[in-house]
């Protein structure tokens, strides 16, 4: 598998949201605006590229048993490292993610791919994947913070573009599911016709 | 702290700050598990001892190791720790007693 064929792997192909179905919990709680969003998938996609390319380094050194308490050890440390950073610098953001930022710690996106793939491949492809994967998740958490809070509150990062009545439950929680259902619904269909195109 | 306290912070938890409903905390398992009966009750039961054992030891562990070092900025990674290695004796636990649940939830 060649070096590009990883990075656009966790893009469109593996999604880690569409299709793996993992890292849900702060792509429906935090994408009630697009900024939130914006920064959240940042956030995540840091921690699990530096916390991918720092396993794979330690892939040698890290005995069978002690995988998991060296990848939680590895990926908590750059939880704390953005959580730090983004309370000096972003104190408002910092606040309005919430408990969401130490929760990356725990995301499933970055425990999936530390397990399967950085303990298993080399550094500068663990780094590629790690990149694409947290890309492919950002992607998504703006797609969907966007078109909750266009159609939720009217606004679009916060400038007011208000079209008709806003759909105000697009903004609390079942909002996110409903738009989740949407766009995994679109993923499914359009994988479905790549694989009758190819049959035919 | 008197015993109304504690239960309304019981009956918070269980439906006002309902995890999964309210807070979308822990939905990749939730969606994954949910997909058969016996292993959804197998999980449960696995979180809410692991939960319940794990937040006595943050608490402890928070209050007595951390707080007097200074050390609060290192809670994340302690508390990850501590839990990560709590679960994998719950995992190793049930690998022994009831193999036909690691096999139903997948990890």
């Amino acid at each position: 598998m060649n070096r590009f064929r990883i990075f656009t792997n966790g893009l469109l192909k593996e999604n880690p949201v569409l299709v793996l179905a993992t890292g849900l919990c702060p792509l429906l709680a935090v994408s009630v605006t697009a900024i939130n969003a914006l920064c959240m998938g940042i956030a995540t996609a840091l921690v699990l590229a530096f916390s991918s390319t720092t396993i794979s380094i330690l892939r040698r050194l890290t005995p069978e048993q002690l995988r998991l308490p060296v990848s939680v050890v590895v990926i908590s440390t750059f939880t704390t490292i953005v959580d730090l950073v983004m309370s000096a610098y972003f104190p408002v953001l910092h606040r309005a993610l919430g408990i969401f930022v130490p929760l990356i710690a725990v995301n499933c996106i970055i425990m999936n791919r530390t397990e399967v793939f950085a303990y298993r491949n080399k550094v500068l492809d663990s780094m590629l994947d790690g990149l694409g994967m947290g890309l492919g998740f950002l992607f998504i958490i703006l797609i969907i913070g966007s078109l909750r809070e266009r159609s939720g509150n009217g606004t679009f990062f916060s400038s007011s573009q208000f079209i008709g009545y806003p759909a105000i439950i697009m903004v609390l929680p079942p909002g996110a599911f409903i738009a989740l259902g949407f766009l995994m619904g679109l993923a499914q269909w359009f994988r479905n016709r790549q694989v009758t195109d190819r049959h035919e | 702290m008197n015993e109304l306290n504690l239960f309304s912070i019981f009956i918070s938890g269980m439906i006002i700050n309902n995890i999964v409903l309210i807070w979308f905390i822990g939905l990749c398992s939730f969606l994954r598990v949910s997909v058969s009966l016996e292993a959804s009750t197998g999980m449960g039961i696995a979180i809410i001892f692991v939960t319940t054992i794990s937040s006595a030891v943050s608490w402890i562990v928070y209050n007595y190791l951390l707080k007097p070092y200074n050390l609060e900025f290192l809670k994340i990674i302690v508390f990850v720790l501590f839990i990560a290695l709590f679960i994998q004796l719950v995992a190793r636990f049930i690998k022994k007693n009831i193999p036909g649940l690691i096999k139903s939830s997948g990890n």
